[in-house]
């Protein structure tokens, strides 16, 4: 027998199947939150995020006869709004990875922590360059690891590495500027 | 792991808290109903004219000077077989119409390609038959739809008699 992921919605993904609008709904109550806030990262742009949410949503909809529960439905659901988002922003050529992104120098890492904030960090992380934002946030966020990485966006393994080194070394040090200068 | 690595697993859920517009649902909603009726034509359309015309577009009516040969049979291989008879089929019709009718007609491929790139990232997902099919579907409706109209802009007539808007 198949291993089927644990689907917590197994009763809405099969009467949303079936076109039921008020399972389809329960579904986009139940992920639509968390589905924004990743392509939210990914997009940096928050009308471009909802454009996103709306065309994964109707994707997922549209094929979700297709589904067949191998992968959780969150999970299904999430690589949609990720494909969706780096699609829809190169569309609209706001996204791309540079090869050779970097930044001069950076401090070496300074022990503030103890004083990290959410939403510094978050400020931070949505100031990345694209590649780095979406790396970062792909491997840290969303829990995907390097190979993986390499799959989505079509990158070598040892590129999603690099990028997500950097990322971090750029981020800590816009970080430490901030809390330099208060 | 580092401390910053540690600050962000730990904090994840706080990650998580910008919020979409309360119409998203509302106008999903909206777009749902009209697109599954077009789907739903397309697909019976295409189911049509799947046998009538595959064998017949794809292996009779392109021209020996054709770019376009067939060297493996991946579905990789298949894909790149249609998109450069499309291609090819494309360049054909630009030469006979007029640029309004071009326009009108390629915006109807490019549903027709975005539909597919959908189909293509759910196969790849998922890899079921069934998108497989419905991915060649695509492929040759467009091929079907390009050819209607080449025949018709040879033939003497205008695309404007709509051959495929008639529904």
């Amino acid at each position: 027998m198949e291993a089927k992921a644990i689907n917590i919605h197994v009763d809405l993904i099969e009467r949303a199947k079936g076109n039921d609008r008020e399972a389809q709904f329960d579904l986009y109550r139940n992920y639509s939150a968390a589905m924004y806030n990743t392509a939210l990262r990914i997009t940096h742009n928050a009308a471009l995020a909802e454009d996103v949410l709306q065309e994964a949503f109707l994707n997922a909809f549209q094929s979700l006869a297709y589904y067949r529960g191998d992968a959780s439905f969150g999970s299904w659901l999430k690589r949609i709004v990720i494909n969706k988002a780096i699609s829809l922003s190169k569309k609209e050529s706001r996204w791309e990875i540079r090869e050779d992104d970097s930044f001069g120098d950076f401090e070496e890492e300074v022990d503030i922590s103890s004083g990290y904030d959410v939403d510094h960090v978050k400020r931070a992380i949505g100031d990345l360059p694209d590649g780095f934002r979406t790396v970062l946030s792909l491997y840290l966020l969303e829990g995907y690891d390097h190979r993986e990485i390499s799959g989505i966006l079509n990158i070598a393994e040892s590129t999603s590495k690099t990028q997500y080194k950097r990322a971090k070394e750029r981020l800590r040090s816009q970080l430490a500027k901030e809390m330099n200068h208060g | 792991m580092d401390k910053l690595e540690k600050f962000i697993l730990d904090n994840k859920r706080d990650f998580d808290e910008s919020r979409a517009s309360e119409k998203g649902w509302k106008e999903l909603d909206e777009k749902m109903t009209p697109q599954r009726e077009n789907w739903s034509i397309l697909w019976k359309v295409a189911a049509v004219l799947f046998f009538a015309t595959t064998v017949a577009l794809v292996f009779s009516d392109v021209p020996s000077e054709s770019p376009v040969q067939i060297t493996e049979s991946s579905e990789d291989s298949i894909e790149e077989f249609f998109v450069q008879l499309i291609d090819y089929k494309r360049e054909e019709y630009l030469a006979l119409a007029n640029e309004a009718d071009s326009e009108e007609l390629f915006d109807d491929l490019v549903e027709l390609d975005s539909a597919y790139v959908s189909l293509k990232m759910s196969y790849e997902q998922l890899e079921s038959e069934e998108l497989l099919e419905a991915m060649l579907e695509n492929l040759q409706l467009r091929m079907y739809i390009l050819n209607e109209q080449i025949e018709m802009l040879k033939n003497g007539g205008t695309s404007d008699e709509e051959v495929y808007h008639s529904s």
